[in-house]
This record gives C-alpha cells, sequence and structure tokens, in this order.
C-alpha cells in the first residue's frame, strides 16, 4: 500500500484548476443537452445521485 | 487502525460535487461532504480498478479529456489522501475467487463490487459499499463490510 499524495507546485495548481473549469463546463453543458433532448438520461443521473445520498442518509 | 476500502459511487458523489461547485451550484452533498471531513480521520483506500471506474464515467458520460481527468484524480489524491492499494494478485487469482462465490451464492449484479470485494479481502481492508445484494449477500465470504449508513452512523458516533 503506498500513499498517492504529493505536494503540488504552483504550476501543477493552475494546471489542475483550469482541469476542474474545462471538466465543469463539459459536464454542465452535457446536463444541459440531456435536460433539453434526452431528459429520460437527465431523470437517470439525478435519480442516481438522490439514490446515494439517500443511502447515505 | 481500520481501513476503509470504498467502492466507486462515493468517490463519484466527490467529484460531482466539486464540478457543480465550479459551475456556482452548491447542492447538499452528504456523500461527498462527509468523504472529505472523514478522511481528516479516517484511512481510505482506493485501487487500479477504482480508478478505471472514475476515468470511464467521467470520459464515457461526459467526454473529459485524459489530462483534465488526470489532473482532477491528483486533486482526489491531495483532498483525501487514500491509499493506492496495489493488487499483486493474477486476474485468474482474482476471478477465481469470484467464480467460487457466485458458485454459491445467486448473485443479480456483474461482477464489479466482486472485484473490488476481493481486493479488500486480500488487503485486510473494510470494504464499504452501497450495493445491497454484496451487503446482504456476502458476509459469510467476507465479514468486513459495511454499508455506507454503518460508516457514516459509527463516524458520527465517534466509536471511530
Amino acid at each position: 500500500m503506498v500513499n498517492e499524495r504529493k505536494m503540488l507546485s504552483e504550476k501543477e495548481r493552475e494546471e489542475i484548476e483550469k482541469s476542474w473549469d474545462r471538466a465543469a463546463d463539459k459536464v454542465w453543458k452535457k446536463l444541459q443537452y440531456w435536460k433539453k433532448h434526452n431528459p429520460k438520461k437527465y431523470r437517470q443521473f439525478w435519480r442516481e445521485i438522490r439514490e446515494l445520498e439517500k443511502a447515505f442518509s | 487502525m481500520e481501513k476503509f476500502y470504498l467502492d466507486t459511487n462515493i468517490l463519484f458523489g466527490y467529484f460531482l460535487k466539486k464540478i457543480l461547485e465550479r459551475k456556482g451550484i452548491y447542492k447538499e452533498s452528504k456523500v461527498a461532504d462527509f468523504l472529505i471531513t472523514s478522511s481528516k480521520k479516517l484511512k481510505y483506500a482506493v485501487s487500479i480498478l477504482t480508478k478505471a471506474e472514475i476515468v470511464r464515467k467521467l470520459k464515457s458520460e461526459f467526454g473529459l479529456k485524459e489530462k483534465d481527468i488526470r489532473n482532477m484524480w491528483k486533486t482526489f489524491l491531495f483532498e483525501i489522501s487514500p491509499l493506492y492499494i496495489s493488487v499483486p494478485q493474477s486476474l485468474e487469482e482474482i476471478y477465481e475467487e469470484i467464480v467460487n462465490i457466485v458458485f454459491k451464492i445467486p448473485m443479480k449484479k456483474r461482477v464489479t463490487n466482486l472485484e473490488h470485494l476481493i481486493i479488500a479481502k486480500r488487503n485486510d481492508l473494510t470494504f464499504v459499499t452501497g450495493d445491497k445484494e454484496i451487503i446482504e449477500k456476502c458476509k459469510n465470504f467476507y465479514e468486513k463490510i459495511w454499508s455506507y449508513n454503518k460508516l457514516r452512523g459509527i463516524y458520527e458516533n465517534k466509536k471511530i
């Protein structure tokens, strides 16, 4: 077993921030797309999230 | 110290929460909040299988780029600081155990969570899962299987 954590440089942090921003844009666009064009998939996605939250509460 | 091997669903909750926050959506997420808070006191573990499932979901469902997923995984490692479990057993060994289980116990779902279960067992970790079938049917095979609820309940009662 190893701990994969390591310290991040400032450059790495900036890159990581940009990656999260890009990921957020893509996920958001996909969710909006599903909402408009594939509501079944959209509902299923949130249903699975709700079920996970329910299992945890 | 007890170490907990988490199934993929709980981890995906973490990624989703952080993604939605970037869009200004602060949905309450008991799963992700618990994971972040409890990681200060509990020791979590993940494996290459966990990573593969997270990558698959982020790539196939949302089309994220490899570089971005790798960077998101770095954040997860930095924030939650899990142990990374190597899986030295051959696929043959792992699936031999899975075959033994499914011969004895009728399992309806696919075997991915059984793969996680074998990895947890081989590393003497408590397997935390939301898979009711695993929780209900596999206790005889490996007793250290906990539901999310049990982990949270015991953590909040400060028994850990």
